[in-house]
């Protein structure tokens, strides 16, 4: 008898982005009217840097195929069509050793368990792996009460970034006076680098939406909102068809699951702004207003969206919700640690060797997080940083690359764990550069409402591009961090009380890099003009790639002789320090004129 | 009523009173810039932060939206607060160096220009009162636009704004007095708007634009007479009542 | 006990003194054009004062938006000049032109009744103003000039 065998492509944005597409169009074309093969186009799987990924799932043994090119494509659909699976390009088995085994066994799977399985598209593979039995159960057989009470229990955490408890929020919403209540799932993920949220929202919508109707039925909400960054549209999409799909089947509506509940949900696509993700500038952007933060001194629960009370969690929080419904709070709990239970979606990017999504437990290292997952550091250069939580987040020294990655030790560290971006650093990265990358992100995207957000970070701003452009004074350290804290101290919303963070957590953990930066010199050969590059001429190969970038002519050298450098000629641009592949030049300091 | 303690001073309030109209109401001063008693809060400039005592911890408000409680302590003088009052009025100061209202706070502040944070003058602190006060007088004939550093007070498309009625409120609530009114023979001008003023049937003065009474919804004598006449003219009529 | 102010136009001489009384009290300066109450001379011996009825539905109180204007507990409208925005709706709503505007104090102003003691009444020699208690022949005199001003109110917007 001939193999079963489902084919899925990953067709999130990511895969998209590496050509997924034509990798389909390929495997489909040839595997059409084949009935034992099934292909399937699913969400993100995860191991973005060896996109497009193609799974082929046979007779219920995974083999991941990476780097597929449409040629490649057809040589599986032709192997599966004898029966066969190719030998190359594997990435990851369940049954023998692959190279990416690691990152993927190394995880937990919860908010992704569906994401590059089911195919987003049809809610039948949802179902058929569980989907809806926790919607149906709670609402048919559960108290609200009850409901919150699970939350509860299970120490589930805002995956957005605070991590306020969920219950707690829930209760407080279902407990405040008025008829008029709502849920909105928070889906306008902003941070440079991150991609949890839209990865969630493109590989598993109805998990979001079945998580919706959940907590609705448990605050007491009839109508809910999935504010969507407008840059997302196949989130949009997705999401769209998931909640037709979902009122079809009668799980939106009226009357959901034949009860006397109705709750109806509507994807609202964001006003376009990174502050429009902050919980109050949110339900202004819903309600047709500029995405402008608003004080604050009376909870969104009591007094949100139209001055209704409304529970807004973050879509990965919401993707939470069934599982746990489903599972029990127990089991939750026994995952991740005592303070942050379950797992946490991260992106996992920069200088990293394996840029992806992941999912692990909470609690797990930065070290296992960035070396066992990601594979270590790009060219086996240095790890400097790690920097987590977004804009709003902070850099983390190799010194604490031991913490364990939960809410509480991440705050306490001075950064944040933030809806879930990583960003790591090498030693070619300038911390003064990074601060100020932040800076000018947060500056251009600060409302402009409050004095200290507006006209404080440019001040900030100021004294960052004197540093990084050779203009650094004697005590800017000092300086910066005096502005940065009152910056925290007197900022209106959110996002501007953290805005600091770049700043605070850079000075904390590498002073001494602002400390060169006043004097002109950047270590890490970033800064333009702050540094001469030299050679190490113990460890030159003469190989002259960096003669060859030098855009001042001031390297010279024989072929597989050891090369030199004209300080004076130098303009510390960094391209041979890029270029060198034994690592044989740095920066150093520019002596004074 | 209720009782709170504002820097070691018991003070009675109304329920609905917040700790800055609980404090100046008992002679307590605490600066403000983007405050209007007449206009809903907005907490935009930072400037009347106070701290107050929570579970045993010091905490930064602003007093413009704070709610005066029952037995809630207030400090609106501490290191922490100066420091933080003279962050905000040195941020301002270098967009708004020329400003004498924003100069003596700063002064008193100790607060000093620095040529290093300055990047443009700007008369304009976008407080937003005069954003509210139209918004109040249900004209919105204004209202913000841009973001971030380049936030500015505008007429919808920068255009001479439909809905304005040229009541000059907004000029009134200024705080550094930037919106600028003409006023030349029957027109006056603000926002890139002219407006015909109506002329008093009797005196000649001009008290009116159209469009005021327009919005208003006047005809009559209140449409035609100025505010003098009209008093002048009732106590004319009066007399012929009698 | 409530109190009226009491205008009996036959009995002014339109010597002015309530007018300079007022303005130095409410602005420090002797200037008529400042007063909240003003004495209007028709023909010799005919003078009429003039200053705020304070309506029962008072159309200033009712076309400010800010709050600013509202009625005290001795049933006199009084304005906040702090919660004033300076829209002058209110001085265009009063249809006996009895609210002004100073620009000078970025505020409405209008007569308050100097918190209980107007300090006009001292000095009116005749008694053309008075300030009585609200019994029922100071309301019943009250109520008939405030009759007729809404004749002659209901005549004008006819």
């Amino acid at each position: 008898m001939k193999s079963q065998a489902t084919v899925r492509i990953g067709m999130a944005s990511c895969g998209i982005a590496s050509g997924a597409a034509p990798v389909y169009e390929e495997l489909r074309s040839i595997l059409a009217g084949e009935s034992s093969v099934e292909v399937k186009r699913v969400g993100c799987v995860g191991l973005c840097f060896r996109e497009p990924l193609v799974e082929v799932d046979m007779d219920g043994v995974r083999t991941i195929y990476g780097d597929v090119t449409p040629e490649f494509a057809a040589q599986i659909a032709r192997s599966l069509l004898k029966g066969e699976l190719p030998e190359s390009h594997i990435v990851y088995s369940d049954k023998a050793e692959a190279p990416e085994n690691a990152v993927l066994d190394g995880q937990m799977r919860v908010v992704l368990k569906n994401s590059g399985i089911i195919d987003p598209e049809d809610m039948g593979d949802y179902v058929a792996r569980g989907g809806y039995k926790a919607a149906k159960r709670a609402i048919s057989e559960m108290q609200p009460e009850k409901i919150i009470e699970t939350i509860e229990e299970s120490g589930l955490r805002g995956r957005g970034g605070g991590g306020f408890p969920t219950g707690r929020k829930w209760r407080a919403c279902r407990e405040a006076e008025g008829d008029i209540k709502y849920v909105i799932a928070n889906g306008d993920e902003g941070d440079p680098g991150a991609f949890m949220d839209r990865s969630l929202m493109e590989g598993d919508p109805h998990s979001v939406v079945e998580g919706m109707i959940i907590g609705a039925y448990a605050v007491g909400a009839g109508r809910g909102f999935i504010y969507v960054r407008n840059e997302y549209p196949l989130a949009v999409k997705r999401l769209s068809k998931a909640i037709e799909d979902a009122r079809r089947a009668g799980f939106l509506g009226r009357r959901i699951f034949g009860s006397g509940f109705s709750f109806d949900i509507e994807i609202c696509r964001g006003g376009g702004a990174f502050v429009c993700g902050e919980s109050s500038a949110l339900m202004r952007s819903i309600e047709g207003l500029p995405g402008v933060p608003r004080v604050k001194y009376i909870h969104a629960t009591e007094k949100g969206l139209w001055d209704s009370p409304t529970v807004l969690n973050n879509v990965e929080t919401w993707a939470n919700v069934p599982t746990i419904i489903e599972k029990g709070p127990e089991w939750f709990r026994s995952i991740g640690t005592e303070g942050s239970p379950g797992t946490k979606v991260f992106s996992l990017v920069g200088k990293v060797k394996k840029s992806g999504l992941i999912e692990v437990p909470m609690g797990m290292t930065l070290k296992s997080v960035i070396f066992s997952l990601g594979g270590g550091i790009l060219k086996d250069r240095t790890f400097k940083a790690v920097q987590t939580g977004g804009p709003s987040g902070g850099c983390l020294p190799a010194s604490l690359l031991d913490l364990p990655v939960d809410f509480d030790t991440l705050s306490s560290a001075g950064s944040m764990m933030g809806s879930g971006g990583m960003i790591v650093m090498d030693e070619r990265t300038c911390m003064v550069d990074v601060a100020r990358y932040f800076i000018d992100f947060l500056s251009d995207e600060s409302c402009g409402k409050c004095v200290p957000c507006r006209e404080g970070l440019r001040a900030i701003q100021k004294v960052l591009h004197d540093l990084t452009g050779g203009r650094g004074r004697k005590g800017d350290d000092e300086l910066l961090k005096d502005m940065a804290e009152r910056l925290a101290e007197t900022a209106l919303c959110g996002l501007g009380k953290t805005a600091a963070n770049p700043v605070l957590s850079t000075l904390r953990y590498f002073p001494e890099e602002y400390a060169e930066h006043e004097d002109g010199y950047c270590r890490a050969g970033v800064c333009r003009g702050l540094f001469v590059a030299s050679i190490d001429e113990g460890l030159c190969v003469g190989c002259g790639s960096c003669k060859a970038l030098c855009p001042a002519g001031a390297i010279s050298g024989r072929q597989k002789e050891v090369h030199r450098i004209k300080a004076s000629a130098c303009i510390g641009c960094g391209s041979c320090l890029d270029a060198c592949p034994v690592g044989a030049i740095s920066a150093a300091r520019r002596d004074a004129p | 009523m209720i009782e709170l303690s504002i820097d070691g001073k018991r003070v009675t309030a109304e329920e609905d009173a917040t700790v800055l109209e609980a404090a100046r109401a008992a002679g307590i001063g605490i600066p403000t810039l983007c405050y209007h008693p007449g206009l809903p809060p907005d907490g935009n400039c930072r400037l009347c932060l106070v701290e107050i005592e929570r579970k045993g911890k010091r905490e930064l408000v602003i007093s413009c939206m704070y709610g005066a409680r029952d037995g809630l302590v207030v400090h609106t003088r501490s290191s922490r607060i100066w420091k933080a009052r003279s962050f905000v009025l040195k941020m301002l100061l270098e967009r708004t160096p020329d400003d004498p209202l924003l100069k003596r706070m700063a002064s008193h502040y100790g607060v000093a220009f620095e040529e290093r944070f300055h990047v443009e003058s700007d008369p304009c602190i976008k407080c937003g009162l005069c954003v509210r006060a139209c918004e109040e007088n249900g004209t919105e004939a204004i209202g913000f636009a841009k973001r971030g550093w380049e936030r500015e007070v505008s007429a919808p498309f920068e255009e001479p704004p439909r809905d304005c009625t040229g009541c000059k409120a907004c000029a009134v609530v200024c705080p550094t007095g930037c919106i600028d009114v003409e006023e030349e023979g029957d027109v006056r001008r603000i926002w890139g708007k002219d407006f015909r003023l109506v002329r008093c049937a009797l005196c000649g003065e001009r008290f009116a634009t159209e469009e005021e009474l327009a919005h208003m919804g006047l005809e009559g004598d209140e449409a035609k007479y100025c505010q003098r006449c009209r008093k002048m003219l009732f106590s004319a009529r009066f007399l012929v009542g009698l | 006990m409530e109190r009226v102010l009491l205008i009996s136009p036959e009995k002014c001489v339109g010597c002015g003194a309530c007018e300079l009384a007022c303005s130095f009290t409410k602005e420090g300066e002797f200037r008529p054009a400042m007063s909240r109450i003003s004495v209007y001379h028709f023909e010799p011996g005919i003078n009429v004062p003039m200053t705020c009825q304070q309506c029962d539905e008072a159309p200033c109180m009712e076309v400010c938006k800010t709050g600013a204007i509202s009625r005290d507990e001795a049933n006199v409208v009084q304005v906040d000049g702090d919660k004033c925005i300076g829209c002058r709706m209110c001085v265009m709503a009063c249809p006996f032109g009895n609210m002004a505007y100073s620009v000078e104090k970025k505020t409405a102003i209008k007569c308050d009744q100097c918190d209980g003691d107007p300090q006009c009444i001292p000095f009116c020699p005749t008694n053309a103003l008075e300030y009585v208690p609200a019994d029922t022949v100071a309301v019943s005199r009250k109520k008939l000039f405030s009759a007729k001003f809404a004749k002659l109110v209901e005549e004008v917007t006819k």
